[in-house]
């Protein structure tokens, strides 16, 4: 949220108090779903899998995140299908309307994948198991 | 009518917790508040330092639980204010000596002659926590703006709101230092609320004067109005009485740029209603 007024003041890397946030938003995440980072992972990546057997998706576009709304944990997943070509008649807006978010007012979207890499393998986190 | 049991945790040590509860114990006998505090710290009591109480203890409340004397004859009385008590802890004892039902029946015998009954709780998540809870009517956590403070008081949290009955929980952010805020060296205010998410209560600046007033065994609140850190737990102590104090006790130095970008930093708080 101050990234802007940083900048402002002539700032570019993530000051320590940025990095400190962070990475409290991360552990707590583990630390209040008892989870590790490879189960959150391995989790993620079996989601997707399931989700894989339904509907066609693009994997690289899926995002799983945990939204803290108050003191609540939401696991969200924004999953953009891919059209499906031989279906004419139902076509997909190229920028479908976001719903305005009323939910909650402490809100950090947290994407899970993107995080700080534990180790280098576990960079790609949507790679599906080969 | 009875008192209110007002528990002062924080699950990591030394972020202030006996130096808060000293200080709102007297803001709020400075209100002529009937104020009792009980150090549950056994084995490791300071409370009487901080207030400067310690020549007059006679009986702790190990005693006062294995009935070697009266509840009333272990209270000390702060004379420098109309009614503050001070129930000490035992020194040589450890914590197993005093059980969560003991401090529930002692408080019991309290409420009906005071008005705040503070409990200074030990660091930590185990038994001399647990004692300190079991009678708390609400709870106040007090961190510091930096992560391991932050993360043991998410902790904390967690395990109040696991407890059966509800407790209301409440926030002080003690120690922040406006200008390591501003340089972004410091987690701010906001970013705190933002990741615990509870009521915040106060915000207590680093004040040098907490250290000297410790020396001394005078709380700031006793009379250094103008010391930040005093004026922020008298707004501490107004706001538990209801009183509507606007939180603006972190007042940041610089131009206005820099007043705006803080504005915006802290914009969290708006939504945030103050106690
Ligand atoms: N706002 C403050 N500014 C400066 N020093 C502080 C402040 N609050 C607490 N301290 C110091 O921090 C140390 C730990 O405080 P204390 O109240 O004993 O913590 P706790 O009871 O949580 O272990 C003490 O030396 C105290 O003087
Ligand atoms: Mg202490």
């Amino acid at each position: 949220m101050a990234s802007l007024f940083d900048r402002f003041l002539g700032r570019k890397e993530p000051s320590s108090a940025q990095i400190a946030k962070e990475r409290l938003k991360l552990v707590l995440v583990t630390d209040r779903s008892n989870l590790s980072p490879d189960q959150i992972r391995a989790m993620q990546r079996e989601i997707i899998e399931v989700i894989k057997r339904y509907i066609e998706i693009d994997e690289l576009q899926v995002q799983i995140s945990v939204e803290q709304r108050e003191r609540e944990h939401y696991l969200v997943a924004d999953i953009p299908l891919q059209r499906n070509r031989s279906y004419g008649a139902l076509e997909y807006p190229d920028s479908p309307p976001t719903a305005p978010d009323s939910r909650g007012r402490s809100k950090s979207n947290k994407p899970l994948i993107d995080e700080p890499p534990v180790s280098s393998e576990d960079t790609i986190p949507h790679q599906p198991p080969s | 009518m009875g008192a209110r049991v007002i528990t002062i945790t924080s699950g990591k040590g030394g972020v202030g917790k006996t130096t808060a509860t000293a200080n709102i114990a007297v803001a709020l006998a400075e209100l002529n508040k009937k104020v009792v505090c009980i150090d549950a710290d056994i084995g490791l009591r300071n409370l009487d330092v901080v207030m400067g109480l310690e020549n007059r203890i006679v009986y702790d409340l190990v005693d006062v639980v294995e009935g070697r004397c009266k509840l009333r004859q272990a209270m000390v009385k702060d004379k420098r204010v109309p009614d503050l008590y001070l129930l000490p802890a035992a020194q040589t004892r450890d914590k197993t000596a005093v059980s969560p039902q003991d401090m529930v029946k002692l408080t019991d015998e309290l409420r009906p002659d005071f008005e705040y009954i503070l409990i200074d709780s030990p660091a930590g998540i185990e038994w001399g926590f647990r004692n300190a809870l079991a009678p708390a009517d609400e709870v106040i956590v007090v961190t510091n703006p930096e992560a391991p403070a932050v993360r043991d008081a998410d902790r904390i949290v967690g395990l109040i709101e696991a407890e059966e009955r509800k407790i209301p929980v409440s926030l002080v952010i003690n120690r922040a230092k406006s200008e390591m805020i501003r340089k972004g060296d410091m987690l701010s205010v906001s970013d705190v609320l933002e990741i615990l998410s509870i009521q915040l209560l106060g915000v207590v600046p680093e004040d040098e004067l907490i250290l000297i007033s410790s020396n001394k065994g005078a709380p700031l609140t006793l009379d250094d109005r103008k010391a930040p850190a005093g004026a922020s737990f008298h707004a501490i102590a107004r706001r538990l009485t209801g009183e509507k104090v606007p939180l603006d006790d972190l007042k940041p130095p610089g131009g206005v740029l820099r007043r705006l970008a803080r504005l915006f930093g802290a914009s969290v708080l708006s939504v945030w209603p103050v106690l």
